[in-house]
């Protein structure tokens, strides 16, 4: 019978799946009856119907006891509304700012993107070392593509895709859509398919084959009313007739703005995708130095991206011999598309979950506070509850329930909120963060909501559950509870320097950010904001340069013939437009030099109209135009590098391919402030200036309202063409534009800030008059026994900044250790900016004071008379 | 009060005519449904507590025990309260009602 023992030891182990309270009540008796059914019964179906048993009876006794203690919590918490709503909205702000930037994080980061298994998928650059200041990430030219197509064996697929714009007439209305030129094989790489009608294929991709089309799900709803027979329609893309083969799913918009590295083509996400048809010419044409915007590999199961590249590298180095001398040097670069899409807005993502995720944690200090608070007043019951044999642990467990009952109805409202807040976030786009649109809340962030809430209400409710299960019984109901004060107190003292630490690290953050917001509004672009824009998008009926720049020419006549129209000029290339044109060039005394500048051809007006100052020398004019002396003007930073301090005015400028006689020798006319290009963080680097009659890029100057302004434009070129369309953006939207992803994260973390220093205060706030009313007695005392009421005023308010003082020093020596994490996005100031590191502890220090002063004061009102009578 | 289960309502059956302890139960039910019905120890001791919560049994004090021979002093005895005992009843007038019905519709199987 040596086996019996052993069972019942192993049933007496199951018996801890049930609540403590119901073990120690009926464990003993389970235990006899499973003897006693031990001796009877056999113990095959004893441990069947055990087992069984205990898997439907110990939840169910759980359950029980949760129910019955959620109702009783329910009613104390309801017996004071004033607390539970403070704790309520402090969790479901802490819980909903904390979802709503990680639904952010999940759309952008941790969604898997709608391709098939995208950790294949590799872009391929091509870039040449020659070239400097040109980044890594460039295409390569066609001919480059299809000669890796051919020869390289470490991917399973290849596919390459050109951006442009296109101009789709549907009911007489011309609207510019966002298409991609693609190979016909570049969804079967993508591996994405679509939901009606079929992907391209490399059938489409032929000359004569190509007039078919595949659309976005958005296209589809918004062209053809999300009409279910739509494949085989035929719409009209600039002036040419196209057939619909297929409709891509709603998550498919590739490239969306920001999937490819310096995409300057401003495209949020992708429309169409036509088949790029290239002859034959074309694909081993290496004069034609037009390149792919991207090029995308699948790389073969085995093969690192170490080896891909090298076999890349040889393959292109084969062809360097077919390209002229001055454009040789291309070589390869093989990149990661998931990583190169996600890099660049990780660290700001994560960066703000962070950052809310100190937000929460003030939240959830501040709530624990209030409940430390709340278990010291409740004190007297709690004594009497285990004065008549509550056990500790259903005590924890009935203030932890209370507490998580908090939590997650705070959760609940956090999600409502989280709801808003991400439609809000969304609406903001900050620009360039791919998917940032989709951010939903979807199940995964209801799971960490959920998560979020329980951790919150654990948190939280643990440590007063804790202490308030610590004191003697007998003293704390002869006491009223008074006694367990001081223990509660050093807690309150505790949470309230830590939500002071942690609200000046976020204001430390987000106070550099903001100096470095200032710095930039204040840096001079070289150019006028209240200049307007305007690029007419042209089809391919203009597929000569000729007809291009006759359309382009009479647009600008008309232009300047426009009421109210001061100036207006055109360019190849606009500023923070991410469109940029460079060239080689030599200056006297360096011919054998190789380089590179921003080369601008401009019409003589756009200087004005573009609103860029002139330092010396004049601008071109109508002769220069014509004149066989060829003539540029430069920017100040060309004439510092090139000319080092002599008189740039009559120096003289090669733009040269190759050959460098004297008719390609330019002389300088004119010099003009500098221009910020790339984007206003960037100085302005050396440009050069030749006179043309026309640019794609056009720029004017008014004195009308914009929108009148724009009308006449928009009409202007109606007359010329009216199946074109016009942008037309103003260089502050453009500012405003290139500020985005800047103003968004200042935005945000500024609003943190004020939200974690809101709650510190609340906390502040609660805990003096707390111990204001603590104190009540002993403060009495001071007054009758003849303390002055100052004395008294600045006995609590020292009190109160002493702790603010405590937090100051924490939060500042953390701040100085994590303000480099925000370094990479300051301008113009420092990481340890000690105008940020004085304001910020002297503006805490100021909205504490006014945060103590309020219980101070109600001290300094106290009847000492009274107070002594109720002692 | 919740409404009775029919594992409650065998439990108050099985302490209508004495006073029993938990293993008791357990065989008196496994005993009148022929082994159908075998409340585990979980389930019954679960019952047992809603059941005195709900003050339709009791348990036993120390000088309401049975006398010695019969008394084990490992256990606890319940004994059905005038609340439970109406409790059983009203449930057992609800069944008759039903079966009631039930054999005017020609439901039930006529026994001889």
């Amino acid at each position: 019978m040596d086996w019996l023992p052993n069972q019942t030891k192993l049933f007496r182990a199951m018996l801890y799946c049930y609540p403590a309270e119901f073990r120690h009540e009926y464990g003993a008796e389970m235990e006899h009856l499973f003897q006693d059914r031990l001796r009877s019964e056999p113990r095959w179906r004893l441990w069947l119907d055990t087992l069984t048993d205990v898997a439907f009876s110990a939840p169910k006794e759980h359950w029980e006891i949760l129910r019955s203690d959620v109702r009783y919590g329910a009613r104390v918490l309801a017996a004071m509304p004033g607390f539970s709503a403070i704790v309520l909205l402090v969790i479901a702000l802490g819980i909903g700012a904390t979802v709503s930037i990680f639904s952010l994080v999940n759309a952008v980061l941790l969604r898997s993107l709608p391709y098939g298994h995208p950790g294949e998928l590799m872009y391929l650059w091509s870039p040449n070392p020659n070239f400097k200041g040109v980044p890594d990430e460039m295409g390569p030219t066609i001919a480059d593509f299809y000669g890796w197509q051919q020869q390289s064996h470490s991917f399973s697929a290849m596919a390459l895709l050109r951006q442009r714009a296109v101009n789709v007439v549907r009911d007489s209305v011309a609207s510019r859509v966002e298409a991609a030129s693609v190979s016909g094989n570049f969804f079967q790489t993508m591996e994405a398919w679509p939901q009606k009608g079929r992907s391209l294929d490399t059938g489409d991709d032929q000359p004569g084959h190509e007039h078919v089309a595949v659309v976005s799900d958005e296209f589809w709803r918004s062209q053809f009313a999300a009409d279910p027979a739509v494949i085989g329609k035929h719409f009209q893309l600039n002036r040419q007739d196209y057939t619909v083969v297929g409709v891509m799913p709603h998550d498919f918009g590739y490239p969306f703005e920001g999937d490819i590295p310096y995409d300057h083509s401003g495209f949020r996400q992708t429309d169409i995708w036509l088949p790029a048809a290239y002859s034959v010419k074309d694909k081993t044409d290496r004069t034609n130095f037009e390149s792919a915007d991207a090029a995308i590999g699948r790389l073969k199961n085995g093969v690192s991206v170490a080896a891909a590249q090298a076999e890349l590298i040889a393959i292109e180095a084969r062809f360097q011999p077919l390209y002229p001398e001055m454009w040789k040097g291309w070589t390869a670069l093989v990149k990661p598309l998931v990583q190169t899409i996600v890099g660049p807005v990780e660290k700001i993502l994560w960066l703000l979950l962070g950052a809310v995720g100190i937000v929460l944690l003030i939240a959830v200090s501040n709530v624990a506070g209030l409940l430390l608070a709340r278990a010291t007043a409740r004190a007297h019951e709690l004594g009497i509850r285990t004065a008549l044999g509550a056990k500790r642990s259903r005590i924890i467990r009935q203030l932890l329930t209370e507490s998580l009952l908090l939590s997650c109805t705070g959760g609940a409202f956090g999600v409502a909120l989280a709801y808003g807040l991400v439609h809000v976030l969304t609406s903001l786009n900050p620009g360039k963060i791919p998917r940032f649109e989709s951010a939903t809340v979807d199940g995964r962030v209801l799971l960490v909501a959920a998560a979020l809430s329980i951790a919150t209400g654990v948190a939280a409710g643990l440590g007063p559950a804790l202490s308030s299960c610590g004191p003697n019984i007998s003293d704390l109901l002869r006491r009223g509870g008074s006694r367990v004060a001081g223990g509660s107190h050093r807690g309150r003292f505790a949470f309230v320097v830590l939500e002071v630490a942690l609200s000046v690290v976020l204001l430390a953050g987000s106070g550099l950010l903001i100096r470095s917001y200032i710095q930039l509004e204040a840096v001079d672009p070289g150019f006028s904001r209240a200049s307007l824009t305007l690029k007419p998008n042209l089809d391919d009926r203009y597929n000569t340069s000729e007809s291009q720049a006759s359309f382009y020419k009479m647009f600008l006549e008309k232009l300047q013939t426009l009421p109210g129209v001061k100036y207006a000029g055109a360019s190849s290339a606009l500023p923070l437009s991410g469109g940029d044109s460079m060239s080689f060039i030599k200056t006297r005394g360096n011919e054998n030099s190789k380089e590179i500048v921003e080369d601008r051809s401009v019409t003589p007006e756009y200087r004005k109209a573009i609103g860029t100052p002139l330092l010396r020398g004049r601008d071109f004019d109508l002769h220069d135009l014509n004149s066989k002396a060829k003539v540029v003007m430069v920017n100040a930073k060309f004439a510092d590098t090139y000319f080092h301090g002599r008189n740039p005015l009559g120096e003289q400028v090669c733009i040269c391919v190759g050959s460098s006689d004297a008719a390609s020798w330019s002389t300088v006319i004119g010099v003009v402030g500098d221009v910020r290009h790339t984007a206003l963080e960037e100085a302005g680097k050396p440009q050069m200036f030749q006179p043309t009659t026309a640019g794609d890029s056009f720029a004017i100057r008014y004195d009308i309202p914009t929108k009148q302004v724009v009308d006449e434009a928009r009409a202007a070129l109606r007359s010329l063409d009216p199946a074109l369309t016009l942008e037309a953006t103003t260089m502050n939207d453009v500012i405003k534009a290139s500020n985005a992803r800047r103003t968004f994260q200042t935005s945000l973390l500024t609003g943190f800030a004020a939200v974690a220093v809101m709650l510190a205060l609340v906390g502040l706030y609660g805990l003096m008059s707390y111990t204001v009313k603590q104190r009540k007695a002993e403060i009495g005392i001071r007054l009758a026994i003849g303390s002055p009421r100052s004395r008294v005023l600045t006995l609590i308010l020292g009190q109160g900044l002493r702790l603010t003082g405590y937090g100051l020093l924490i939060g500042l020596a953390c701040a100085f250790a994590m303000t480099r994490l925000v370094s990479a996005w300051l301008f113009g100031v420092e990481s340890n900016d000690p105008v940020t590191f004085v304001v910020v502890p002297l503006f805490l220090l100021a909205v504490a004071c006014c945060a103590c002063l309020i219980p101070a004061w109600s001290a300094t009102r106290i009847d000492p008379v009274q107070t002594l009578r109720e002692e | 009060m919740a409404a009775l289960t029919p594992q409650a309502f065998h439990i108050l059956i099985a302490l209508a005519d004495r006073d029993q302890h938990g293993y008791g139960i357990m065989q008196d039910v496994a005993a009148r449904t022929s082994g159908k019905l075998r409340l585990s120890a979980g389930t019954l001791y679960g019952l047992i507590k809603r059941l005195l919560e709900d003050g339709l049994i009791t348990e036993l004090r120390e000088n309401q025990r049975p006398e010695k021979p019969q008394d084990d002093e490992r256990r606890r005895y319940y004994r059905l309260t005038p609340l439970g005992r109406k409790a059983a009843k009203a449930e057992v007038n609800r069944m008759a009602e039903l079966l009631e019905q039930a054999r005017a519709y020609g439901l039930v199987a006529k026994s001889n």
